[in-house]
Formats: C-alpha cells, structure tokens, sequence
C-alpha cells in the first residue's frame, strides 16, 4: 500500500531520462539511483578501453626507450642469444643480438589487408547488388541469413580450410599459370600455398560477408524514386545500378570496407596459419611467406617467455600498440571520410 | 445527395470564369436551372465521354508478356556455353602460355562472354548489350564468392566429420590418447567443457554490462553517452589478439597468475562486449517513442519504464544480440590461444590450470601435423561450426519474432491456461448458482 | 489526333486489382490532368504507359498504343519505350553522381550521343525549355543535388525533354514544392504544349484547371477497384458531369 502511495507522488509527466537530468533536484530516489547505476556502467567500457591502452603502454615503455627509432626502420625481429652476456642500452637490458623491427610485420600486414580489401569490395558489391536488385524476393531473405551466418564463422575454421584446402589448389592452378606469366614480383617459388597470396584470398573471403552484407542494408535503402527516373529515361538495369545506386551507397561502401578492413588487420589465427611465418624478411614476390603484427605477437609470446630480461614480451607488446594504434586510426579515418562524403550524396530532394 | 448547383459552383471557381451575374448581362447563360453553359463549346467531336464498359461480355483480357528472360535469352546463353566450349577446347592445343585447368577456365570464360556478346547484339541494341554483358559478369563474381564461402563449411565439415560420428569423441578428453589411437579413442570433451566455462564466465560479465550500458545510450544520450558510443565503436575494431595481450600483460605478467580458463574468458569479455552494447543499443532505438511516452504520461517512473516497457518490448532482439555475442565469443582462438594454455586432459576448474576451448583445441590439433589428430582437429572445427550455425538459427529465429508474439509451444500453454480459467469460472458459477 | 490510347487496360499487384478497364485516348499536343481520390488508380495507370510496372512486379493487361504502336508488343523492348516517353516523379530525382549538365543530357548520352556540341545545344534548348537556363548556366558542371527542391524538380523535366520524347508524363510533380516552385512547374507544363503530348496526375483540381486542357476522372467502384468513370474536354467534364459520380466527387461528397 506504501508503495503505492509514493508512487502517486511522482509527478503526472515523466519525461525521458535526459530531459530530467538537467532538473537533477527533481529527480526521486530510484530515478536518481537508476541515472547513477546506469551512468557508471555506460562508462565501464571507456574506462576499460582506457585502463587497456594504459596497460599496453605501461608494458610497452622499456621496449620503446630501448628501441628508439630502430623500431620502425629495422628489419629483423628476434629475441637475441638467451646463453650470451645481457647487453645494456638507454639504462634497459636485453640479451644479447636483440632486435625488434616491425618493419617487415608493418608491411605484411598493411599488404595483406589491402589486397584482400582489393579482392573483397568489388565481389561483395556485385554479391549485394545481385542479390537486392536480381534476385526474387524469396531467395534474398534465404542468403541473406546465409550471408549474416558467413560473417559469423570462427577464424580458424578459415585458416585450416585456407592451409589443407584452399591454398595447395591454389597453388596447384592459379599460382602455377600466374607464375608461368613472368611477371616480375608475381613469380616465384609457390610452395604449398602458404604466403601473401593465400593469406589474401583467406582474408578477402572472411570480409565479404561482412562488407557485403553492410553493403546489401545500403543498396536495399536506395529509395525507388531514384532508380525509378533512370529507369523512366530509358536506362537499362546495369545502366540504373551504375549511375544512381553505387553513387547513392558509395559512403556506405567506404565504411562497410573500413570495417572489412579492420577485421583483416587485426586477423591472428588465420594468418598465423596459412602466412608460413616469414622472419626478418619483406616477401620478395607475391607468393613469399611473411609475417603479420598480430600472428607475430601469437607466434613469440611462448618463447618470449623465456627471456631473462623481459625485453621481448615488452617489445611484443608495443607491436601490439602499434597494431592497436593502426586499426583504431582506420576506424576513425574511415568515419571521418564517411563524413566528409556524407555531405556530397544526399537524399532524393532536399525539401524545399 | 447529388446537386448540379454545388458541382457547378465549384467549376466556376476551378475554372476561374467570372461569376454567372457578371455573365447574365450578355443574356446567352442561364445557370439556375441548371443545364450547362452552352457558351463554352470546343466543336462537335471534343465531348465529354463516359468509357464503354467493353469487358462485360468479352473473354478474359490477355495478360502482356513483360518478363524480363525470353527464350531467346535463354538460346542466347546456351549457344555462347557451346562456342565457348568448342573454341577453347580447339584453341588449347595452340597457346602454349595456357595450361592445365586455370588457363582453360580463363580462356574459356574471356570467350563465353564475347561470344554471348555477338549473339545478343544480333537482336538488341548497344545499351542492353552491355547489360546483358554486366549482367553475366556479376552472376559469375557472385557465384564465386558463394561457392568459396560454401566450400568452406563443406570442406571442414567433410575433413572431420568421421570422429564425429563416435560418441566418445564427445566423452573423452586426449590425455591417455596417444598419436596413433583410433577414432573410437579419446575426444574433446576438455575443449568443450572449457568453451562452456569460457563462454558461461564471459556471458555472466557481459550480459548485465552490456544491456545496462545499451540502456545508457539509448536512454540517458547527451554527451557522455556520444562520447562512449564512439569508445564502444572503436572497441569493435579492436583486434582480438591485442585484447588478449591485455588480459596476458594484466593477469599473467602483472599479477603472476598462470594460464587458466579465467584469463580465457577475460579476453573473450573484452572482445564481446563492444558486439554486445552495438547490438542491443540497435535494439533498443527501435523500441517506439511512443511507448517511452505512454509510459511515461501514465505516471511511471523512469526506472519502470524501462523495466517493464523498454526491457519486455525489446525482449527477442536482447536476446538475439546476446546469441550472436555468444557465436562470436565461441569462435575466438587468439585471445584464448595466449590466455588459457593448452591441454589434453580434462580441467574443470576455471581458476587454476590451463583449460583449452575448441577452437583453440582445433587450432592446436591440426598444427601436430599427424594424421588422426589432424583428422580430430577438423572434427573440433566442425562441431564448432555447427555449433555456430545452431546458434545463428536460434537467434534468427528468436529475432525475427516481434513484442508479444509467441512461439508454437507458447501459445499452446496460453489456450491449455486459458481453458482451465474457464473451467474455474464455470465451476464458480454453479456453486453460485 | 491520338498520342497515346489505353484500350482494356488492367493492373493487378499479385491478387489485388488496382484499376481495371480503363479505356482511354490521350488527345496528341493537349494537356491531359488524372483525377481523382487517392488510391483509385491513376499514378498505376501513368506507369503503365511507361512499362514501369515491371520495375514494380505489377501484371498489365490490354494494350497500350503510342501512336500506332503497340508498346507492350512482341519485339519492343522496354527501354525502348521508356526512352521515348519522359516521365518525371513526384520528388524530384537528379543522378546524384552527375552534374547539373550531365543530367540534362543522360538520355541522350544513353542513347549514343558523343558529339559535344550538340549535346551542348540540346542542354540549353532543353533547360531553356525548363525554364531553368537562366539559373544554372554559370554553374552548370556543379552537382545537381545543390540545386533547391523546385530547380531539382525543372531539372527533372529537363531531363526528360532533352531526349525530345512524344509524351511527357508527370506523376503530381509538384507535391514535394512550395507555392513559388509549383507556379514555375505549372508555368512551364502550359508552355510544353505543342511540342509535347503531357500527361499529368494530379491530386489538386485547382491544378488540372489551371494547366489541362483534358481531364479523366478516376474512382473507386463497388469492389474498392480503381476505374475510369469519365472522360473528356476539363471545361466539359466540370461543369456538366455526364456520370452522377462524376458530379458527386467534383461537389465534394466523395473522396
């Protein structure tokens, strides 16, 4: 009965959250508790992004004085002689013949993710526009499902399929008669498929569900009046999509790769597996083993461990930074581009 | 119900004649009795025509051809297959550059789509030419993409579908399973029973978190919640090995503590909670306004207008968000791979020991290079697959379930309940009576 | 002279009739206003005169006849027909990949059309004609969509006229502007005629009275299903309705 009567004490008109925030002596006890409780948990995950980045960077430290600027311009990475004297710079120890260079982990990383984004827009386009545009009613929702399910397969189930599968057909096939072609950097010794041109492919199949099914959202809210008055003119289908839907869904595709993007830097399991773990070198043709950031890190966290000095596990963890650092600097750029191009493909008619 | 005098008053002003008193003067219109205006007139054959009702009578009217494929199309296709074919079947001999299967798909390819070129522009002009041309092309890319993205599924789950079909394989662990045992040895019971702890420990963090945070932002807004929707942004894009070092610089470097099924789901909370909060952020701002305000104009307070209107209404989509961070969380390997250790032997304690989950178990399986483990690597990688599969079914199913719509077995339960209530009532009202 | 003639002419979205048996001449070089109720059929009609309904999934039946030819005939490619006959929306649609030149002339860029010259020539005759020339001619490589809604809206018609087309339809072409923009649009339709055959779907009768020379009055019958009920010369057809319906719906008492 208590309860009852108190809550006939709250005002008449509630309004939202917000707009009672900034009346705070308003607020009764379990408005101002739930405000409270619901403030400190929507700021848990900026503290653990924060407390993460902090962690790394604390980690990192020793690693960075150490290394200066060799860091960035050397190309070896190895965690020196455990049985030789500790050598000492900028008042940190190492073992000796330590090197840590992300030069050659930089490179294999941006290379493999931007060949994949180069394999992986144009086929989850033409994928998104198919299936919007061609396709029955019926069929788009059944593959569509399938699509959202694609995005959702584990990365080493990619990364075992690329290694026994993919990559020794590839090798077999399409690697033999590119290599036969004489390009230069597009022969070489093809192997048994492991190296930058299957870890590509890998990673292009892993995003194209992912941006394609961000880019079929897109392509499904082109309004119909838009396609309509190119159709009305006389336009074939091919004609309509290239000259009012890419236009229309073109910011969207630049964020729908970024995210494709992100996901390809920041793959471990699967390039780890099929990149046959190159050390120390810059592959030397498209088909050469290489090495990235991320299966780096999961490639010498074992034997890091062995280091007396704790030097390696420091540098591994400012390659981490450094991973860290790139993929959130995608992120944003992409938003910002999206932005900046937000403005050039507007809606059909402004209004007046 | 019909009046001449309303009609053509409101012809009048449509028309912007002048008013029939200004125009009486010349004597020729009379308008209150109603007839027309005889003074406008455009010649004897523009009259005002009621449409013959021709169909009554008639048959059927013939219903237009407009489908877009003819079978001129469909010639069109099958006679480019055929050149296609026979061409590069003569050409191969002839270009040495082209060999084995690649250069005869290639080879094959380049001329089915000249050849289907030349035949359609027989008939058509330039413009459906090229369509046609587009059109071929962006079956084929799409097709590709489908059949690699199939293959993938089919050949995991073909590597290792033979452990599969052993019981024990989901009974046992590997600890007494030496390199050469048959499949009727060992499993990866261990592997699923640390997915389980890993994924349940995960879920238990991040469930409350991330709705209660969805809440934030969809409820609260202004620019806190702007500033953590951006955090929460960047965290999707934060690379699930660097959330495992995190957890490994925080838990085993900082704190000393050993490899364990904790750590595990540590990182695997920190990767699943931006997918979490995103999800159910979207499913929250496609809760109605309307509702919020209903509730609101009835009295409720804030906080039970999300328990009991926002949190209900959004029901299926929570749930489904929480389904998909589940399939997310279950397929991670590299923060599990630098964070739980691995083992052959069954740990059911999450605190202590290394505990491996299965795509860890997977990934480690198939790295031994020997054939039965292999073999059994697959096996893990298909359970999990399907595991995944499972899991996405649910969710769409669950998710594309509206607010207060119920599932079969639930509307069976509400007719039984609602049968007894009568009952109830009936007998009541006898001994009334 | 006939431009255009619906004899039967039928429109079903899969089992639902939208309007039927709907026999119709559209007079050559004249302005014809659709009219009537929403819902009864007449922005289905104008489509169908474009074979815009296979965009939409929608079963035409009858025939339709531009001049002589039968449109939904064996051999006649839809484009085709589209590209003769020019159709501009009730919101104004510019490619928003192109400038505000390229729009003008897309259809004849589409048709095959590379001399620059003469697709210079028919730009400016085609925005003259729009009304619109005096505006844009400073600015004609800028992107159509920072033109206000009314200019998008001439653009539009611009478009459409530059492939000089026999039959110009305009499906309530000013719902989306303010009064200022509707009087240019209304303006410039009144002058298209006679080198243009218009078609023009209307829900404002104070529109068809202002720029049509013939009207066709739309409703819905006892099934809910739009017909044609009367047809004929605007002044004809206001002020002395042959069909009682007719009269009924000018006066107000339905729709």
């Amino acid at each position: 009965m208590a309860s009852v009567l108190e809550e006939r004490r709250e005002p008449a008109v509630a309004p939202s959250l917000s707009a009672r925030s900034r009346r705070r002596s308003e607020l009764t006890g379990p408005d101002r508790a739930l405000g409270a409780a619901l403030t400190v948990a929507g700021l848990i995950p900026t503290l653990a992004l924060a407390f993460l980045a902090y962690q790394m960077v604390k980690e990192a430290y020793p690693a960075i004085i150490f290394n200066g600027w060799h860091f960035f311009t050397s190309k070896t990475f190895t965690i020196g002689n455990l049985y030789a004297p500790i050598q000492h710079k900028r008042g940190y120890a190492a073992p000796h013949g330590a090197s840590y260079g992300v030069l050659p982990l930089l490179v294999g990383t941006l290379l493999s993710s931007v060949f994949a984004l180069i394999l992986a827009v144009p086929v989850s386009v033409a994928g998104a526009i198919l299936l919007v545009e061609k396709l029955p009613q019926r069929i788009q929702g059944t593959l569509g499902i399938f699509l959202e399910l694609l995005a959702g397969i584990p990365s080493v189930v990619f990364g075992l399929w690329g290694v026994y599968t993919f990559g020794p057909l590839l090798s077999r096939t399409v690697y033999k008669w590119v290599d036969s072609l004489g390009i230069p950097w597009l022969s070489g010794h093809t192997g048994a498929g492991e190296g930058l041109a299957t870890a590509s492919v890998v990673l292009a199949v892993m995003i194209i569900p992912i941006i394609a099914s961000i880019t079929r959202e897109l392509v499904r809210s082109v309004p119909t009046v838009a396609k309509e008055g190119a159709v009305a003119l006389g336009l074939t289908p091919s004609e309509t999509v290239r000259y009012v839907t890419i236009p229309y869904v073109r910011t969207g595709i630049i964020a729908a790769a970024v995210l494709g993007w992100a996901r390809a830097l920041g793959e471990t399991i699967a390039v780890l597996i099929i990149s046959g773990n190159a050390l120390n070198i810059y592959p030397h043709s498209i088909f050469a083993p290489f090495s990235t950031m991320a299966a780096t890190i999961a490639a010498f966290l074992d034997s890091a461990l062995t280091d007396p000095t704790g030097m390696a596990v420091h540098a591994l963890a400012q390659v981490g930074l450094v991973l860290l650092a790139v993929t959130i600097l995608t992120n944003f750029g992409g938003r910002l581009l999206t932005r900046r191009f937000a403005d050039q493909a507007l809606p059909v008619g402004r209004g007046v | 119900m019909s009046n001449g005098p309303d009609a053509r008053g409101l012809a009048s002003v449509l028309l912007g004649r002048p008013e029939p008193q200004e125009r009486l003067d010349g004597g020729s219109v009379r308008f209150e009795d109603g007839s027309s205006d005889p003074t406008i007139e455009f010649g004897p054959t523009r009259r005002t025509v009621v449409p013959r009702r021709a169909h009554v009578g008639l048959p059927p009217p013939v219903r237009r051809r407009t489908r877009q494929v003819t079978s001129s199309d469909v010639y069109n296709l099958l006679g480019a297959l055929l050149v296609s074919l026979c061409t590069t079947y003569l050409l191969f001999g002839v270009l040495a550059s082209f060999s084995g299967l690649i250069g005869f798909v290639i080879v094959f390819y380049v001329i089915f789509l000249v050849a289907y070129a030349v035949l359609v522009s027989i008939n058509e002009r330039g413009p459906t030419v090229r369509d046609k041309i587009m059109t071929s092309v962006l079956y084929s890319t799409a097709m590709l993409a489908l059949g690699a993205l199939s293959w993938v599924i089919l050949s995991t789950v073909w590597r290792g579908h033979r452990p599969l079909g052993h019981l024990n394989f989901y009974t046992q662990d590997l600890s007494t399973t030496g390199n050469f045992a048959p499949r009727s040895k060992g499993g990866a019971a261990h592997a699923l029973v640390g997915t389980l702890w890993q994924v349940g420990i995960a879920l238990v963090l991040t469930v409350p978190l991330g709705i209660t945070c969805a809440v934030f932002l969809s409820e609260v807004g202004g620019p806190v919640a702007r500033l953590v929707r951006t955090v929460v942004e960047a965290m999707t894009a934060l690379p699930s090995i660097v959330a495992g070092l995190f957890i490994y610089i925080t838990w085993i470097v900082t704190l000393h503590e050993g490899h364990s099924g904790l750590a595990a789901a540590l990182a695997i909370s920190v990767t699943m909670l931006p997918i979490m909060i995103r999800a159910a952020d979207v499913v929250l701002r496609l809760v109605p306004g309307n509702l919020r305000e209903a509730s609101c104009a009835l009295g409720a307070p804030t906080w039970r207008t999300v328990w009991h209107v926002i949190l209900p209404t959004a029901r299926s989509g929570l749930t489904t968000s929480v389904i998909l961070a589940v399939a997310w969380g279950i397929g991670e390997t590299a923060p599990v791979l630098l964070t739980a250790g691995y083992t052959t032997y069954m740990n059911t304690n999450p605190l202590r020991g290394p505990m491996v989950s299965l795509p860890l178990a997977a990934y480690e399986l198939v790295k031994t290079g020997i054939k039965t483990m292999v073999e059994r690597g697959f096996a893990v990688a298909a359970f999990l697959l399907l595991v995944v599969i499972v899991l996405f079914a649910i969710a769409r199913i669950v998710g594309g379930r509206g607010p207060g719509q119920l599932s079969k077995m639930q509307r069976r339960r509400a007719v039984r309940a609602s049968r007894r209530d009568a009952q109830r009532f009936a007998v009541a009202d006898g001994g009334r009576a | 002279m006939t431009a255009v003639t619906l004899d039967d002419v039928s429109v079903t979205f899969g089992a639902h009739h939208a309007v039927r048996h709907v026999t119709l001449r559209l007079q050559r070089s004249r302005v014809t206003a659709l009219i009537g109720p929403s819902g009864c059929g007449k922005t289905t009609v104008l489509r169908a005169i474009n074979r815009m309904h296979e965009q939409s999934g929608a079963i035409v039946t009858g025939t339709v006849r531009l001049g002589d030819v039968d449109i939904y005939g064996p051999g006649i490619a839809a484009e085709h027909v589209r590209s003769r006959i020019g159709m501009v929306f009730q919101r104004p649609n510019p490619f928003p990949s192109m400038s505000i030149f390229d729009n003008t002339v897309a259809g004849l860029r589409l048709a095959g059309i590379r001399n620059k010259r003469l697709l210079r020539e028919a730009a400016e005759q085609a925005l003259h004609h729009a009304a619109l020339w005096d505006v844009v001619k400073d600015r004609l490589d800028q992107p159509a969509i920072r033109l206000s809604g009314g200019q998008q809206q001439r653009l539009c018609i611009a478009r459409a006229l530059a492939v000089q087309p026999e039959v110009l339809l305009m499906d309530e072409p000013c719902s989306a502007l303010d009064p200022i923009a509707t009087a240019k649009v209304e303006d410039l339709i009144s002058r298209l005629v006679p080198d243009v055959t218009v078609v023009l779907v209307t829900h404002n009768m104070f529109q068809a009275t202002r720029v049509s020379h013939d009207v066709a009055v739309f409703l819905l019958d006892e099934d809910r299903v739009g017909e044609l009920v009367e047809a004929g010369p605007i002044e004809k057809v206001f002020s002395s309705p042959a069909d009682p319906r007719t009269r009924d719906y000018l006066s107000g008492h339905i729709g």
